[in-house]
């Protein structure tokens, strides 16, 4: 066997393959419980109930077993904001309170606040500059 | 609106995936570039026309956390923008606080 077939052979593409159709089914099913949610509960209890499902599990560490074996199902909807806080606030807890937990707290989640927020900001300007034209 | 939930979380969790797996973006890169996309499509209009349509899938995905952002910097004034979404930021916040006090990391 040459160099080449080896490569071939452990370049990893049907674990993509596997990866997106893992995430697509993780976030459907997520999709399809909060549609759920919002129907039956409402909007804010949806929000509440995934925010809590999340920490909790990130703190008895099952989590990082989700994330890993789910992948990007779990981050990209809500789930995935709240697991970021309160990982970084448990990875650097030893550290103390101040330089440890409340340095570190926003470490992921603070990136998604600040571009969102800037985002927002510029476009609702153009918005309002589109508007005087 | 169940299933139309499902396809559409299914797909946009499945692009994040995509995008994860053929780029070196991190998922932190990759969250944050899809709330300005969720900003930029409630900037034409679409996200609410995507939640008329889709319903709960549509509000769970972190794209709908920048559109929040805009309608609510839109109707509410810029500075008042965070009040659409602080629902959401302060439960994380105060769940992520009581959840590291009670919990320890195990490794």
């Amino acid at each position: 066997m040459n160099y080449n077939e080896i490569v071939k052979r452990l370049t990893p593409k049907e674990k993509r393959m596997e990866n997106a159709v893992k995430a697509f089914i993780a976030g459907g099913v997520m999709g399809a419980a909060s549609e759920i949610l919002v129907s039956t509960f409402g909007i804010d209890t949806m929000y509440i109930f995934w925010i809590v499902l999340a920490s909790l599990l990130t703190g008895m560490g099952i989590a990082d077993t989700i994330v890993d074996f789910l992948r990007m199902g779990v981050i990209i909807p809500i789930t995935g904001f709240a697991h970021s806080m309160t990982a970084s606030a448990l990875e650097y807890r030893e550290e103390g309170l101040i330089t440890g937990i409340g340095a570190n707290f926003m470490k992921l989640a603070g990136s998604v606040i600040l571009y969102g927020m800037i985002s927002a900001f510029i476009l609702v300007l153009l918005r309002r500059l589109l508007w005087l034209l | 609106m169940i299933i139309k939930s499902f396809l559409f979380t299914g797909a946009v969790c499945l692009i994040a995936q995509i995008i994860k797996d053929n780029t070196r973006l991190t998922s932190g890169h990759i969250t944050s570039l899809f709330v300005s996309i969720g900003a930029l499509l409630g900037f034409f209009g679409l996200y609410d026309k995507i939640i008329d349509c889709v319903g709960g899938g549509a509000r769970v995905v972190i794209t709908s956390f920048g559109n929040t952002l805009y309608t609510t910097a839109l109707e509410e004034g810029i500075l008042n923008m965070l009040s659409g979404v602080s629902l959401g930021i302060t439960t994380a916040i105060i769940m992520a606080f009581i959840i590291t006090l009670v919990f320890r990391v195990k490794d």
